[in-house]
């Protein structure tokens, strides 16, 4: 009867939505990423892609989302086990906490080229007063990747522990009486209990933030530059600079097959357990 | 003269749990008619059903005479109080009696009026500016009839409108919802799971299992000819006794006898059982009695003795069952 | 009894060393634009602590630069899009919540996949569309595409709201004699009031906060986000601490409001599925 087609005809303007801005111009890009000005269905937009660093801007994206994710999700848990207990002040931490989610991604890139300067900076101002050298913090590949880890993960813990704060809290406290009762000390509780009981938590997290370091953008961008080079900053250098789009077509169809990869592969693991 | 409401062979089902089972019923208009049941065995969907917030799957509802079983709720002039009053939350008193009204783009000025008769007859006029979140769950229930009663519907459907009353307020809303009902003369339909509102309420009760009406009868009726054993065991403060015939030599080979505890004469007759607990009830005293090795019955009697002791009984009154239907009802003269 | 003692302190270090970390940046950002120069951006080793307080820096920014374009450009961007997104989202969580749980969870799961698939993905097919149909550089061309970034998050909130509605008040509204559409504005809106807002305001924040659409998508009449960058890029830095300090301090504000909000929000709404 009509009556089921209702709940649907209200999704209607959301699912158009989704279809005419999301999935179209998405399968656009991809298609058009095996196009030229001379052939349909080629592939040399990926092979002119390797000649300018494919491989590089893959391996930096994917070195930069490992790094991230484990800073994240460490420094994550560790506040989410601090915001599980009560403590004075408990109010004010957690809205102080939170603070970073809100703000702009650009402004954290700002404070932090200037905490991270080449010469000078904060960050060397205070490593003086420790008595420590100062540090070139763009002098090689692997400051540079902690610069832009530490600037994306200062912005996205938060989220990642309210996550596991919300999973956390669902286990029942007794348990961990339990469990303490029968010998078991603060880290095997963690292991034990934890850890088992936060696995969709975790993998929802993951997904999440997984797939947001395949697409950071702004940071490199201003902490960086085009070099080292991600995906993403490899796609918009070709769509703003060169003549041929087809170019970023590809670099952008190569970061949205690792995000599919990656998203399938965390779900797949979900499922094993 | 038409039935005012009437379901004709009704079914529904949730997945493969059949709820309703070919259910057909006739109400009269200015009727009280009290459908009984357990909980969770079909009364509220079937009230639902009537209301148009569930479809049946098969099975018609009509309304004054008019099919309306593809109709949505709006459209169909029926009132209905839910168990929870569902008032809203961000209205007042008066908002929330009013919007039936308002729904209807009733002027106004009529509406006032229509609002504050409705509240003066359920007697919440004093709270009418109150928001509807700071009354008593006794004044709440009332703002939802206020609310059902201002628009002069076909028919009223009640969700177990006093369960959530205390045992006191409970007996007061009954008395009250039933002369509300006399006095207005409409049709109401009410669903409970509580014997007592179904006596002291219905004009006619519908007792609901399994996914169809076992009985149909005045509230005298099901009481006091039950016409299946379920029915009796499920109607009165407690269960109607059943004992094979045979065990009260009352003849007949198979078939089984049911009475009511008050149905017996005790210390005299030829029926005996042995006393296992006692319990006052009121003047006298519920006798629960083993009789042979199987059997349980309660008894009702001035008598009372030690436990352990045998009891002699006689029956005044009893029904006659076979295959656990009713066959004969039978008075003996003392 | 040692052990509590203990891990008691380890908490208070721990609660101490985040909250400087949080803090740490946005004081950055504070020294930069309210500290005389000398002390922060030409000093070899800036000052931790103010070396003095100015307004100079910011009133040059303010001479030099255009500051009320760009966040003009923001505010109406960003009330856009949380318009949008309670005209798409409210039907679509409405219909949602009549939906057997299984069918809305895998419909919420597809929204939620449209927000993985990367912004610069979509935006240069995008671009080339908004030309052709005179969406290119304006407000309205640059919400719709940012409103991808909001819509899953926002019908995921709106649904915790309706679905906290009790079902009855629907089912007695209808019967009162409101249509579907009377219900749902009169009635079910109105209480899931806490989730409107919610959902209008972290709409909103994260238009505000957006940078890859706008850069790619309206880069003549840029957004704040865009106008820092480019100033960093520049070597403007003060004109974009000035301009940081303007995209900053609502968004601060907010943050701390919505906390309160989507904590509630979060761990009651649709994370039952």
């Amino acid at each position: 009867m009509k009556e089921k087609y209702i709940p649907f005809l209200f999704l209607l303007p959301a699912l158009l939505y989704v279809a005419y801005f999301s999935f179209y111009p998405t399968a656009s890009a991809v298609y058009q990423s095996f196009q030229t000005p001379h052939a349909h269905f080629v592939l040399s937009n990926y092979k002119g892609l390797l000649y300018f660093g494919l491989s590089e801007a893959i391996l930096n994206t994917l070195f930069l989302s490992a790094g991230a994710l484990a800073i994240q999700f460490a420094v994550a848990f560790v506040v989410s086990s601090v915001l599980i207990r009560e403590f004075r002040g408990k109010s004010v931490f957690t809205a102080l906490f939170v603070i970073p989610f809100g703000v702009a991604t650009v402004v954290a890139g700002f404070s932090f080229s200037n905490i991270f300067a080449t010469t000078g900076g904060y960050a060397n101002s205070l490593l003086r007063i420790f008595g420590l050298p100062p540090l070139n913090w763009y002098s090689s590949w692997g400051m540079d990747m902690l610069t832009i880890m530490v600037s994306d993960s200062w912005k996205n813990t938060p989220i990642v522990a309210l996550i596991l704060l919300a999973g956390m809290t669902s286990i029942s406290p007794e348990i961990y009486k339990a469990a303490a009762l029968d010998g078991a000390g603060p880290l095997r509780r963690f292991i034990h209990i934890t850890l088992p009981n936060l696995k969709g938590y975790i993998a929802i997290a993951l997904v999440i933030r997984g797939v947001s370091e395949f697409n950071i953008f702004a940071l490199p961008l201003i902490l960086v530059g085009y070099r080292p080079v991600f995906l993403t900053t490899m796609t918009y250098e070709f769509y703003s600079t060169t003549a041929s789009v087809y170019y970023s077509y590809a670099a952008a169809t190569v970061l949205l097959a690792f995000v599919l990869a990656f998203s399938l592969l965390v779900i797949k693991m979900r499922e094993n357990h | 003269m038409n039935p005012k409401l009437e379901l004709q062979q009704i079914e529904k089902s949730y997945g493969n749990k059949k709820v309703l089972n070919k259910l057909s019923l006739e109400v009269s208009s200015g009727e009280f008619f009290v459908i009984l049941g357990p909980s969770g065995e079909g009364k509220s969907t079937l009230l639902r059903i009537m209301a148009g917030i569930e479809k049946p799957d098969n099975g018609r509802v009509m309304i004054d005479g008019r099919d309306v079983t593809g109709l949505p709720p709006n459209k169909r002039n029926i009132a209905m109080v839910f168990q929870s009053y569902a008032l809203y939350p961000n209205m007042n008193v008066y908002d929330n009696i009013a919007f039936p009204l308002k729904m209807r783009g009733v002027p106004k000025s009529e509406a006032k009026q229509k609002v504050l008769d409705a509240a003066k007859l359920l007697r919440i006029d004093d709270i009418i500016n109150e928001p509807v979140t700071k009354i008593s769950g006794g004044q709440k229930q009332r703002v939802a009839l206020a609310r059902a009663l201002v628009r002069s519907p076909s028919v009223f459907l009640l969700d177990e409108p006093l369960s959530n009353l205390d045992a006191r307020v409970r007996y007061l809303a009954r008395v009250e919802l039933k002369r509300i009902q006399k006095k207005l003369g409409e049709t109401f339909i009410l669903v409970t799971h509580d014997q007592k509102d179904a006596s002291s309420l219905a004009d006619r009760v519908g007792v609901l299992h399994e996914g169809r009406f076992e009985q149909v009868g005045t509230p005298n009726e099901i009481y006091d000819k039950p016409s299946t054993k379920w029915v009796g065991q499920f109607v009165g403060d407690l269960p109607m006794n059943f004992l094979p015939s045979q065990l009260l030599g009352l003849g007949q080979s198979d078939g089984e006898v049911g009475f009511r505890p008050e149905w017996v004469t005790v210390g005299e007759g030829e029926s005996e059982c042995v006393l296992e607990s006692v319990e006052r009830a009121g003047d006298e005293y519920y006798l629960f009695c083993r009789v042979g090795e199987d059997y349980r019955i309660v008894l009702k009697g001035a008598t009372h003795k030690e436990t352990g002791e045998t009891i002699r009984f006689k029956l005044r009154k009893f029904n006659r069952y076979s295959d656990s239907a009713l066959r004969e009802t039978a008075e003996q003269s003392p | 009894m040692n052990n509590s003692k203990l891990s008691r302190t380890g908490l208070y270090i721990v609660i101490f060393l985040v909250s400087l970390a949080v803090i740490y940046p946005l004081y950055v950002l504070f020294l930069i634009a309210f500290s005389p120069v000398r002390y922060t951006l030409d000093a070899r080793y800036p000052l931790q602590y103010p070396g003095g307080l100015t307004l100079t820096n910011l009133l040059t920014a303010f001479k030099g630069f255009n500051l009320v374009g760009p966040a003009l450009r923001s505010i109406e961007t960003a009330f856009l899009v949380g318009a949008i997104a309670l005209v798409i989202g409210i039907p679509a969580a409405y219909g949602l919540s009549k939906l057997p749980r299984r069918q809305a969870n895998t419909i919420t799961t597809l929204l939620f996949l449209v927000n993985m698939l990367p912004a610069i993905v979509i935006a240069i097919p995008i671009s080339a569309q908004f030309i052709s149909a005179h969406l290119y550089n304006t407000v309205p061309g640059l919400a719709l595409a940012q409103e991808l970034v909001v819509l899953p998050l926002s019908v995921f909130l709106l649904l915790g709201a309706f679905d906290s509605i009790p079902r009855d008040l629907e089912y007695q509204a209808r019967v009162d004699g409101a249509g579907l559409l009377r219900t749902v504005y009169l009635i079910l809106v109105p209480l899931a009031k806490a989730g409107v807002v919610s959902t209008f305001l972290l709409a909103w924040m994260m238009s505000w906060d957006e940078f890859t659409f706008a850069v790619i998508l309206s880069p003549i009449n840029p957004t704040l986000p865009i106008v820092i960058y480019e100033n960093i890029t520049r070597g403007n830095i003060l004109a974009s601490s000035a301009f940081a300090l303007i995209l900053t301090l609502p968004v601060v504000v907010m943050t701390m409001l919505l906390q309160r909000y989507l904590k509630g929000e979060f761990l009651a709404g649709g994370l039952n599925g």
